[in-house]
């Protein structure tokens, strides 16, 4: 947890960010009258906070609705239903105005630095954008002054200002958006698979500008990746997602030593760790087929076609988010979960960080 | 030895001159052998890849000196570099097969899978169309398409990404090839789905003693199926060595430099990165020298003027252990030289090796500051 989390904890504040059973439904149109046919229900019930100041990962395969939560928070798709509250306001009810003045609060970073940057600005232009739409500087001179400062910030050198995204490489292009991004010094950067696309020696770059960024500028963060030993990295909790609904959520250390929900328990016994002798002793839990479509979902748990674990509960009624022990929010039927994870045949886990859960009976 | 890589160069003409994108570079792999070649963009081993099979489009490009070995089924070798398109025809697909990133680059859109499964049989082996089908069925089966037999009737845009994958990897066995490249071949992929990818080519190796090169970005995939894993950069292998020794055991600052710039799931967090400072160089603009010495925090006088030789790191020096012996049968001879094969570590480097050990105690010593302001470049990664 950062400072500013600590500090925020302390005064006993409120989350930055609430979100409440929060569901985006596409629908699905068919035929010459183009008749909502089915909706594809990307976002289906999803509910969490995030502090102050801290860092939330939202994590899931392909399809899992994680990316298009945190559109739907910042308002870039709408949302069917549910509340987002950032600072207390709620934001899916807001008018077109005090949406914009919002706006100034909340940014994200893109993953693909190649397509979220208009090619034919300047780097000037890019990141003064924002900051000439709220009005926050009058003048160019201004403009170029405060640009120059949030490149310094980013780890760009002010020199390149006026020159354009194709003269940068990739890792610097994330920088520039980045700094777009930090601008306005919004509340909540929703930073969606940044550092995906980049080469591996240049991921760590930017993961160590958005810590240093989150230190100094108090920033909370809503970190949605793939990559978990990414997310791991600067995450304080996580938010395990599959299939348009979150499976488990908790503190980051607590999750990676010993995760709860079965699908949490495949997702991080498939992530090879980059150690062949680690990855020799390793024990896994292989899951069998696929995600299931989110435009027919399976009823019941939607995770149980693919559950090693699955009893008759599980095919009819859908396991609520419940928190099974401190901090630790689990939707599974299998109170045996708990019980049989330290003597389970396939209990996938690291081998450094098996740890017993004798203590997390419901 | 079933295939060898020596001395391999391969340029492409551009605007901007001559780019070297594969500089000279050996490997061999044997027979139920897995060889990773790790790199980043721009690194060459895209291009490597496609130089074996003789796919770079010429022109630009044009492999331009070295040979490629191939063990013919007499026994004998054979210099694909030589070899003429006719003859790379019979050998594509037949004894060395290919699995890219995108299946839709080897997939036609237009055709339904049983189709193009059973023309490569047709083809290479002669056979009949029922007598293909039934093969190329049997081939989804194993390799884990469920309903394998109405599947076969779908186009490619019917499956999914991961399914599309297996069917690729069905099209790359149908001929038991020996030799099977991989090029990034879970990287579009779920991790969910990437660890049935890895484990089908995983258990291909164990059961038909297919040789792999397996071409990607990703340590952890490397770490999980590597014998040996060679790093490249800038169209060089800068270091080889046994997947025990490339990661316990570097010699290469660049090599040791990507290990600590990744987080990494099985240690402490809490630890700040260490990134390697500024970027891979375009190829275009390999830097004089070593072509890692802008980037390397031990860079002396000599790495900018000359380029390093390949060496090898003394075995006292290297901890890794060799690899559990494969199970092929030989005698005593045959296996010691095997084993010393298999324990070869060599490293393109100025740097000597105690200067490494002593960088070695210090794994958390912070990348230089003054180079983290990142000058453009001409768009390089």
């Amino acid at each position: 947890m950062s400072e500013a989390a600590v500090k925020a904890e302390r005064a006993g504040g409120t989350p930055l960010l609430e979100v409440r059973d929060l569901r985006v439904h596409f629908p699905v149109r068919r035929g010459l009258l183009q008749r909502q046919v089915g909706a594809v229900r990307a976002v289906d019930g999803v509910s969490f906070e995030v502090r102050r100041g801290s860092t939330l990962g939202l994590v899931g395969e392909s399809g899992c609705g994680k990316s298009t939560t945190g559109r739907a928070i910042l308002r870039l798709v709408e949302a069917t239903s549910g509340s987002v509250r950032l600072d207390g306001v709620e934001l899916t009810t807001l008018g077109a105005g005090a949406l914009r003045r919002a706006r100034r609060e909340m940014q994200m970073i893109f993953q693909d630095p190649y397509a979220s940057l208009n090619p034919r600005m300047t780097v000037l232009d890019i990141i003064a954008e924002p900051l000439r739409t709220h009005r926050v500087v009058r003048s160019r001179d201004e403009a170029a002054t405060e640009v120059a400062r949030l490149m310094e910030m980013v780890g760009l050198a002010p020199a390149y200002m006026r020159r354009y995204p194709h003269e940068f490489s990739g890792g610097q292009r994330q920088r520039v958006g980045i700094a777009r991004a930090i601008a306005l010094r919004p509340k909540l950067v929703v930073a969606d698979e940044p550092v995906s696309a980049l080469d591996v020696s240049i991921q760590a770059q930017i993961l160590n500008l958005l810590e240093d960024l989150q230190r100094d500028l108090g920033l909370t963060y809503l970190f949605v990746a793939h990559d978990l030993a990414a997310v791991r990295h600067l995450s304080d909790e996580i938010a395990v997602m599959y299939l348009g609904r979150i499976v488990e959520r908790s503190e980051t250390e607590a999750l990676f030593a010993q995760p709860l929900h079965p699908y949490t328990q495949a997702l991080l016994s498939a992530i090879p760790v980059p150690d062949p002798v680690v990855e020799r002793q390793r024990r896994r839990l292989v899951l069998v087929g696929e995600v299931p479509s989110p435009l027919d979902p399976p009823a019941g748990c939607h995770f149980h076609t693919r559950c090693p674990y699955r009893m008759d509960r599980c095919l009819t009624e859908p396991p609520q988010l419940l928190e099974r022990a401190p901090g630790r929010w689990v939707a599974c039927h299998l109170d045996a979960v708990l019980r049989t994870l330290d003597q389970g045949p396939s209990v996938p886990t690291l081998p450094m960080v098996a740890t017993p859960v004798t203590s997390l009976e419901p | 030895m079933l295939f060898e890589v020596k001395d391999l160069h391969t340029q492409f003409s551009t605007e901007e001159g001559v780019v070297r994108a594969v500089d000279g570079i050996s490997f061999s792999v044997d027979r139920g052998e897995v060889l990773g070649i790790v790199g980043e963009s721009g690194s060459g081993k895209s291009v490597t890849s496609l130089s074996i099979l003789k796919l770079i489009p010429d022109p630009p490009g044009r492999i331009t000196g070295g040979q490629i070995l191939l063990e013919t089924e007499a026994g004998k070798t054979e210099d694909l570099v030589r070899a003429s398109e006719a003859r790379m025809e019979q050998i594509r697909g037949d004894r060395i097969a290919m699995i890219f990133q995108d299946p839709m680059t080897s997939l036609n859109p237009y055709l339904r899978i049983g189709a193009q499964l059973a023309e490569v049989l047709v083809l290479h082996k002669r056979m009949r169309r029922a007598e293909a089908r039934a093969r190329s069925i049997a081939l989804l089966k194993e390799v884990g398409i469920p309903a394998a037999t109405s599947r076969i009737d779908d186009y490619p845009h019917q499956l999914s990404g991961g399914m599309r994958q297996r069917v690729m990897i069905a099209m790359a066995l149908l001929c038991d090839p020996d030799l099977l490249i991989a090029d990034e071949p879970t990287t579009a992929l779920d991790v969910t789905i990437q660890a049935q990818i890895l484990d089908l080519i995983q258990e291909r190796r164990e059961a038909q003693g297919v040789a792999v090169i397996l071409i990607t970005h990703d340590l952890g995939v490397v770490a999980r199926m590597a014998d040996r894993v060679a790093v490249m950069y800038a169209g060089r292998i800068v270091e080889e060595a046994s997947a025990e020794a490339i990661f316990h055991a570097p010699r290469h600052p660049y090599t040791i430099g990507l290990k600590r710039s990744v987080p990494r799931l099985d240690v402490a967090r809490g630890q700040r990165l260490s990134p390697i400072p500024g970027m891979p160089p375009s190829l275009a603009r390999v830097p004089p020298g070593c072509p890692f010495h802008p980037r390397c925090e031990h860079v002396m006088a000599v790495c900018r003027e000359k380029v390093p030789e390949t060496r090898e790191v003394s075995r006292e020096a290297s901890a890794g252990e060799p690899g559990e012996g494969k199970s092929a049968a030989g005698d005593a001879a045959a296996g010691a030289t095997k084993a010393t094969r298999r324990a070869l570590h060599v490293v393109r480097c100025h740097l000597g090796d105690p200067a490494l050990d002593t960088y070695h105690g210090h794994p958390t010593s912070p990348a230089p500051e003054a180079q983290q302001v990142d000058q453009p470049g001409g768009g390089a990664s």
